[in-house]
């Protein structure tokens, strides 16, 4: 299984296409309160998800999951463990 | 009957809440924190006597992770209401429902209010609501906050809402991850074509974003963005403040020349109508300040705006969040202050209350200007204006430098999070946007207005009295036995180093008022033809003599009060508004004291520094 964190991700825009998802929530792992929020937000184990914008510089990067937009921090997203899908 | 909205953030609470109240509306600050929500009764025209709602601050959960979660937790554990009006984005339902779960294991009375209507019509999605109500067993409502459509029929509901008691649940059980997935199969039910659905819903939303969250075109879009919000709070509120300011001295001469010349009609027209003149002269630029930001907000924008400026603003140890107020401050800490308010993590907050009053406000330019018009006395106009851009570029970089000291001492709370859902981009409704801008401005003409008013007052007493002598009609020299006067002759040794004499020191002190007033003031004492305007005032300063018969005014001195004003904290108003925003006294004059010692002791450097170097 392959996972993806902020050290091996591809950075800069990348084409964006409608639901297709690109990768899988394997866990969410780190802080408590960060988890948590994640969660709350839908972020949830199974999910799928798709890097929709990142900002330069390692600025927040945009995901989209099936509910909308979301913007993080890299080490708010290293907190998900991911599996790319495609 | 009493009831509580509770929802996510950009659910459409507040839109429905102002859709139900109107105007008939208060700012109430939860006691022991700098969370504010609003309370009001229904509208009249809604025919509603006995109701009223509150319209906590939006949360995702009951596991509160700011301070504004922690107040809506509190007012539904402190039973505030008598029911529950939960209201939820169907659009992002899978989320919000975890929030809807956890309020009905509290046992209160509930109804549900799914906003965004319109958006479900105009693309023509259909939900299953039955499941919904099945689950809540609760009536339910589709409300569109754009243009009320729904709205009756919550209002009939809500008339119809019979007090019921109820076993209430003060501390359910948490258990996030069950609440995730029933959230997420309840959704399931509601939208069954939940991904075709989204595709409709958030298409023109991922279009926009392809710009204005671009790698380049996001910032430039942003800077462009924030630039025309800031100027247009500047020159838009610039007439208006001047239209006030000029009502109030109407105001103060009519009575000057309806009622008999005596000390009371003196303290009436200069202390008390000038005192309120310093509170209202700036409801312009907050009204329109927050006007703007409850426009970028309600559209969606300020969340991207928010994410594109959060990396160079992490280096400092604050989020994008913080950024509205730091550039606020640019214009003037008064509103910079209570913009603050939108900052979730306390101790961002509290940096940003910390340098938002080193930022160089309008209020410094005036300032800035007479001390560089002396400076570069007859020279080309280019010089001056250089050294301008340059001040407000250092202010930057000091504020900066400021902000990462202060991390390093803050002690670390819980982590801070940008983590944050970026809403579908929509037109605010104009209603909704004079109502929080209106309810803001109230805020601070309530909060802040009366230490304002109370502190203006107590500086015309201090420049008006004793009155040894009631024949003294001229300023000059009522200033000079004034208690301002006194205090400046007592002080003098203090301003010495600093170049000044002691009209000098009566100048800075009375800029307390407000920064600009240090011009008036030497004005007064130098005895400068008020048609001549800074230019006439340059000229006698350039002739001001000390008792040894030495210059007091040189460059050096002049650069010396340059990086004074730059540093000082010299305006009542914001530490008014400190004290009310940061609910501490100790902090705000904590604040006051170690700002305008940094100033006094960097002028003095700069002061010494050039003589010994031969600038005189």
């Amino acid at each position: 299984m392959v996972f993806i964190n902020r050290f091996n991700f591809e950075t800069g825009p990348k084409p964006w296409y409608l639901l297709i998802m690109d990768y899988r929530i394997v866990q969410i792992q780190g802080h408590k309160e960060l988890t948590e929020r994640l969660k709350e937000l839908g972020l949830s184990q199974g999910q799928f998800l798709k890097i929709h914008h990142l900002m330069p510089f390692k600025g927040p990067q945009v995901i989209q999951t099936s509910q909308g937009l979301l913007s993080l921090r890299q080490d708010e997203f290293a907190c998900l463990q991911l599996e790319p899908v495609k | 009957m009493k009831f509580i909205l509770v929802g996510p953030p950009n659910s459409g609470k507040s839109t429905l809440y102002n859709w139900l109240t109107g105007s008939q509306t208060k700012v109430v600050n939860y006691p022991g924190s700098t969370v504010d929500y609003m309370s009001g009764s229904l509208a009249a025209h809604w025919n509603g006597p006995g109701i009223e709602v509150i319209d906590s601050p939006g949360t995702y959960s009951l596991h509160p992770k700011s301070e504004d979660e922690e107040v809506t937790l509190k007012l539904l554990k402190e039973k505030k209401a008598d029911a529950v009006i939960l209201v939820l984005d169907p659009t992002q339902l899978s989320r919000h429902l975890v929030l809807a779960l956890q309020v009905q294991r509290m046992g209160y009375p509930m109804m549900i209010v799914l906003t965004m209507k319109d958006l479900l019509n105009k693309q023509n999605i259909k939900l299953q609501l039955s499941a919904l109500e099945t689950q809540f067993q609760a009536p339910l409502f589709l409300v569109d906050g754009h243009l009320g459509g729904g709205l009756d029929a919550l209002i009939g509901g809500l008339k119809k809402f019979v007090h019921q008691d109820f076993s209430f649940n003060k501390n359910p059980e948490p258990d996030l991850d069950h609440d995730i997935q029933e959230s997420l199969k309840l959704s399931a039910l509601v939208v069954p074509q939940a991904g075709s659905s989204m595709e409709k819903v958030w298409g023109p939303t991922l279009k926009i974003d392809q710009v204005f969250l671009h790698p380049f075109l996001g910032y430039i879009s942003f800077f462009a963005i924030m630039f025309l919000l800031f100027t247009s709070v500047y020159w838009l509120a610039a007439p208006v403040m001047d239209l006030v300011e000029s009502l109030f001295l109407s105001v103060s001469e009519i009575l000057i020349a309806q009622l008999p010349e005596s000390l009371w009609s003196q303290f009436l027209s200069d202390g008390i109508i000038t005192s309120f003149a310093a509170v209202f002269v700036f409801v312009p630029q907050i009204f329109i300040l927050f006007f703007l930001l409850s426009a970028l907000e309600g559209s969606g924008y300020l969340a991207r705006a928010a994410t594109i400026i959060d990396r160079p603003f992490s280096l400092i140890g604050l989020s994008g969040r913080s950024f509205v107020p730091f550039l606020s401050g640019y214009a003037c800490a008064v509103p910079a202050l209570m913009a603050t308010r939108n900052i979730s993590s306390p101790r961002e907050k509290w940096v940003a209350r910390m340098i938002i009053p080193l930022l160089s406000c309008s209020a410094r330019l005036p300032v800035y200007g007479l001390l560089l018009g002396f400076i570069f006395w007859n020279e080309a106009a280019w010089k001056p204006g250089l050294v301008l851009a340059s001040l407000y570029l250092i202010s930057m970089f000091v504020a900066t430098m400021a902000a990462g000291l202060l991390n390093r001492f803050v002690k670390l709370e819980a982590p801070s999070f940008l983590l944050m859902e970026l809403p579908i981009y929509r037109m605010p409704r104009l209603k909704t946007l004079f109502l929080q801008a209106w309810n803001k401005t109230k805020s601070f003409i309530t909060r802040a207005g009366p230490v304002i008013f109370v502190l203006s007052v107590f500086l015309w007493l201090g420049m008006n009295f004793p009155r040894y002598n009631e024949e003294i009609h001229d300023q000059q020299t009522q200033l000079e036995v004034s208690y301002l006067g006194i205090a400046g002759k007592k002080l003098e040794p203090v301003f010495e180093p600093m170049g000044l004499d002691w009209r000098g020191g009566v100048g800075l002190i009375a800029a307390f008022a407000a920064r600009e007033v240090f011009v008036s003031t030497l004005a007064v004492l130098y005895k400068s033809d008020e048609e001549a305007g800074d230019t006439g005032l340059i000229e006698k300063l350039q002739n001001a003599k000390n008792s040894e018969g030495k210059l007091i005014y040189t460059p050096a001195v002049m650069w010396g009060l340059i990086f004074f004003f730059m540093i000082a904290l010299q305006c009542l108003s914001t530490v008014g508004v400190m004290v009310k925003e940061s609910q501490s006294w100790k902090l705000a004059t904590l604040q006051l004291v170690v700002y305008n010692a940094a100033a006094y002791a960097l002028a003095v450097i700069i002061v010494q520094i050039l003589r010994a170097t031969g600038v005189s």
